[in-house]
């Protein structure tokens, strides 16, 4: 609990804007968009920018208080969820776009900045930014930097951690820390590439320098239908193996084809095809028309029955929109989207699809895929009902052996959501008590009260307790955290 | 501990070849002893790999032993469908390239004639080399590595997989870490289409920094810039990617900086050979921002940096870069006086070398904040500060709250 005192001293600190705790302020920040998983904050802080961060920081350290960092909340794995005891300190009052600079192709942002208003912003100096998270109409550049967020397009251009040049890191005894001169490699221990994909368990980043792209010269969108899921994974497969480079490769099936079509977000994909495939195609004139001829080729080698192109924006626009508003599609499908996160190797993905739609046909589930191909990045989605405790217990169980198909097959438990709370136990699948405790080292070193976002990530029981329980089912005990009393 | 000899002894009696001060354990049961041996003991250990940084980073006398993997049995395992080469620390970088080559891949970065250098090693080392612009910094190659620490634990970090975000980014802290934090037993590398095509071009004109510019102004893809202060050298461009975006590259190249075709893979060679760092020899270092290449260049030059035989100079659309490679050991009031010049630079720098290493780098990150996290995971990953145990650079300094802690407790 935070004593009067200390909710004062927050409360004259970051003014009326700043600081929420009626509990029906408090009621948008229950969860992320993990609904399975909710609690209240004890307070909601929204400091306008790194001065205001740092010093209700400094406050909270004080004190002991642990603290939850979030930024727009569309996280996936329960990482910006409260946990019981902490605050939230929630970026989105800063939002400003500090500065672009064009000469240097980089651009100085807040951390609340949403990801799409910055590519907008860089527009019209012919940039743009290049990680474009599927949520990105929504989603902070702090919330992918603390996720190392990926999208359709990181295929060619990588997660968002490629594209970090600096950043102000407020360490979790509210210390300023700076690298807003942009780091190329750094010297000595790389501690930025560290914070990057830390999942605010390391502190809170405040301010980032991220790279601007020169918009290429020519790009135009593939459509190709398949009368199967797995040939169209086949041929992902193949694609990979030929060496072709296209910006992104993305797979729909067609549960999700469905949805969209019957949706606001209806693209115009034929529905009788089992599954598209999207792919976006970039560079100079002459290499985009090499290498869609390349690509159609193996594509229908691999069982396309139809390819068609587009070369203008407003045609790529809408077969784009089917893709960006696929999860917003299935929600006619039921209330609630359970949205799983795995990598398959890239050699397997027919498979673990497959033994994805046989877990689900078991639990008697409904599946839909929709995920980034060419990354080997499955994302089933699981439509339910959370009201409904039962369907829960069948969501997770199935998110549970998705997970398990996957790492036994050579994957791993997460492409780009994150560990957070949803797969903070699994974790055990993949590692030891004693390889986990090396890994701690990294919060031991930075964070070693367990204040920032306490919890998360790291199995806070040993293994063997993890392993026979899910850290999410209603009426576990109080989400494991555990806060040192030694801190600061 | 009483010294290298007794050390020496200690794990030969144990089983573990040492020679000349280098513990080279050749099974994974010699290595366990050699780790055990090198605890109890508290000895002082040198990570080393082929040595080809020369004494600075791996001189044995800084040590009480240095330890490779090199005579370890070695083991590569290149998942071409994947995109990944997962190899022991002691494979050779050369062996893990021509591996990727045959199967139509490459692997960055490209050491040129730097074969020997081995996968901890360069991992260690941290330098991405000149095709960064194309494939990303050393960082974003690193997938996976299995590390072990003073202390004797060992753990996995990553997956041999192109997209992941399991757990702490440890293989990218790995980079650059030089054996501090931990020593690393393998790695899992990404793997790229090799380049259809790689071409040069010699561009015509006095001042390599002025290519630059235009090319900047042009934006013209997939290009790098190679040149040294040798009037006598051109100033070349380098592209490589499918032949459709080469031939317009190169259509550009040529209407826009009348640039002429040469023969890359001789360029190749010839660069590689003049990048080449003899173990005695010492260089500077400087990474600056490419916009900021015209005036690190006309300092460099205008200053003619009397000591400096040579200055190799590279640019791409994230980083300039410049070696400078002198003869002789230059004296402290030579290494300052350049230092204040670089100092006045928005760049960073180095000084690589043979004898003692100097504690002269710069940059901004040497921020207080940042030598306390430094710090910290030197601390907890190696309390007893055994591995690599010399001054680090920018790290000697202490905690220091920042100015703004003093207004809250102000408040
Ligand atoms: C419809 C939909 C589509 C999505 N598509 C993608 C996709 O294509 N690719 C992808 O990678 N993700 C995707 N996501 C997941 C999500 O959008 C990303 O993880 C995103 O980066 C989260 O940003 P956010 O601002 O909402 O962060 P939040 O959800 O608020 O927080 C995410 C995590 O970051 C931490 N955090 C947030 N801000 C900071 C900060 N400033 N400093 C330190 N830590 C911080 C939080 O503690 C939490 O652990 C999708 C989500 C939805 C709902
Ligand atoms: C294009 C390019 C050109 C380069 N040219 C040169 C050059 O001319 N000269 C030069 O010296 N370097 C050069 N480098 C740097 C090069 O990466 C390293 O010198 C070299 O690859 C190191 O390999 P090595 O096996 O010889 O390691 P060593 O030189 O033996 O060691 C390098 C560093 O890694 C540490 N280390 C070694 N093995 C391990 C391990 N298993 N675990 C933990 N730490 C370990 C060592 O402690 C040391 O700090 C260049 C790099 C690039 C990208």
């Amino acid at each position: 609990m935070l004593s009067a005192e200390l909710r004062d001293q927050l409360r004259s600190l970051l003014g009326p804007d700043g600081y929420l705790d009626a509990p029906s302020q408090r009621l948008s920040y229950e969860s992320d968009s993990l609904s399975l998983v909710r609690h209240s904050p004890d307070v909601v802080l929204l400091p306008k920018d790194t001065r205001e961060a740092a010093l209700a920081m400094q406050a909270l350290a004080r004190a002991g208080v642990p603290i939850v960092p979030r930024g727009a909340g569309t996280g996936l794995s329960g990482g910006a969820t409260p946990v019981p005891g902490a605050v939230s300190l929630v970026t989105t009052r800063m939002r400003r776009i500090l500065r672009i600079d064009a000469d240097q192709r980089i651009a100085h942002v807040q951390a609340g900045v949403i990801n799409v208003e910055l590519t907008r912003a860089a527009a019209p100096f012919g940039l743009f930014y290049a990680p474009d998270p599927s949520s990105q109409m929504a989603c902070t550049l702090g919330g992918n930097f603390a996720e190392n967020s990926g999208g359709p397009h990181g295929f060619k251009y990588g997660q968002t951690a490629r594209h970090i040049r600096g950043a102000r890191w407020i360490n979790p005894r509210g210390e300023i820390v700076d690298w807003l001169d942009p780091v190329v490699d750094p010297e000595g221990l790389d501690v930025l590439s560290l914070l990057v994909g830390s999942e605010g368990m390391l502190g809170i980043v405040t301010e980032i320098l991220v790279d601007l792209l020169p918009i290429p010269e020519a790009s135009e969108t593939l459509l190709a239908l398949f009368d199967s899921l797995p040939n169209a994974c086949e041929s992902v497969t193949a694609l990979i193996a030929s060496g072709l480079r296209p910006s992104a490769i993305e797979i729909l099936d067609q549960l999700t084809i469905q949805a969209v079509e019957a949706s606001v977000f209806r693209a115009g994909y034929p529905q009788e095809a089992q599954a598209v495939m999207l792919l976006d195609l970039d560079g100079t004139a002459g290499e985009v028309e090499e290498l869609r001829a390349a690509l159609v080729t193996i594509l229908r080698e691999h069982g396309a029955f139809q390819t068609q192109h587009a070369t203008d924006p407003e045609q790529r626009k809408r077969l784009w929109a089917g893709r960006k508003g696929a999860y917003g599609a299935m929600g006619r499908l039921a209330p609630d989207l359970y949205v799983a996160d795995v990598v398959a190797p890239r050699t397997r993905l027919a498979e673990i699809v497959g033994l994805a739609s046989e877990i689900c046909a078991e639990l008697d589930l409904p599946l839909a895929n929709v995920f980034h191909a060419g990354d080997g990045n499955l994302h089933p989605n699981i439509s339910y009902d959370r009201r409904d405790p039962e369907q829960v217990r069948r969501v997770l169980l199935a998110g549970e052996r998705i997970m398990q198909a996957c790492v036994e097959r050579g994957g791993t438990l997460t492409g780009e959501h994150g560990v957070g709370l949803e797969k903070r136990d699994a974790m055990c699948s993949l590692y030891s008590d004693e390889e986990l405790a090396v890994h701690a080292l990294v919060r031991e070193a930075i964070d070693p009260g367990h204040r920032m976002n306490p919890g998360k990530l790291l199995p806070v029981r040993g293994c063997r307790e993890a392993r026979t329980r899910s850290p999410y089912l209603p009426g576990m005990p109080e989400y494991d955290v555990e806060v040192r009393e030694s801190t600061p | 501990m009483n010294g290298t000899i007794d050390i020496a002894e200690k794990l030969q009696a144990m089983g573990v070849p040492v020679r000349s001060g280098v513990v080279r354990p050749t099974s994974e049961a010699e290595l366990e002893r050699a780790l055990t041996g090198l605890r109890e003991a508290q000895a002082r250990v040198g990570w080393v790999g082929a040595q080809s940084q020369g004494h600075a980073w791996t001189d044995p006398s800084r040590y009480d032993v240095s330890l490779t993997l090199l005579d370890m049995p070695q083991e590569v395992h290149l998942d071409a469908g994947e995109g990944v080469v997962r190899a022991t620390a002691g494979v050779r970088w050369g062996e893990l390239r021509e591996r990727a080559a045959a199967q139509g891949l490459w692997l960055s970065p490209d050491l040129g004639v730097h074969v020997q250098a081995t996968v901890g090693g360069v991992v260690s080392a941290g330098l991405s080399g000149a095709d960064r612009d194309h494939y990303g910094a050393l960082r974003h190659q690193v997938l996976a590595t299995r590390v072990v620490l003073s202390d004797g634990r060992r753990a996995p970090f990553g997956a041999p997989l192109v997209k992941n975000v399991t757990g702490f980014n440890v293989p990218a802290l790995m980079v650059g870490q030089r054996g501090r934090l931990a020593g690393l037993l393998d790695v899992a590398l990404r793997l790229w289409p090799a380049p259809a095509e790689r071409l040069a071009w010699s561009v015509p004109g006095p001042e390599g920094s002025k290519a630059w510019q235009r090319l900047r102004a042009a934006r013209i893809p997939y290009l790098s810039v190679r040149m040294s202060s040798d009037p006598e050298e051109p100033t070349v461009l380098l592209g490589q990617g499918t032949a459709g975006a080469m031939a317009d590259v190169a259509h550009r190249v040529r209407t826009e900086l009348g640039a002429h075709p040469i023969d890359a893979a001789a360029h190749d060679q010839a660069w590689s050979q003049s990048w080449r760092l003899d173990p005695e020899a010492r260089s500077v270092f400087v990474q600056g921002s490419p916009t900021a290449f015209p005036e690190i260049w006309r300092t460099l030059h205008q200053e003619n940096l009397p000591w400096a035989q040579r200055l190799h100079w590279l640019a791409m659309p994230e980083i300039a870069e410049v070696r400078g490679v002198w003869v002789e050991e230059p004296t402290d009031a030579a290494r300052e006086a350049l230092a204040q010049h670089l100092r006045n630079l928005p760049c960073r720098w180095r000084f690589l070398g043979a004898g003692e290493p100097k504690p002269l780098a710069g940059g901004p990150e040497s921020a207080a904040g940042l030598r306390d996290a430094q710090n910290a995971l030197r601390h907890t990953w190696d309390p007893a500060n055994l591995w690599q145990p010399r001054p680090i650079d920018p790290l000697a300094g202490s905690a220091q709250a920042p100015a703004i802690a003093e207004e809250v407790s102000g408040a």
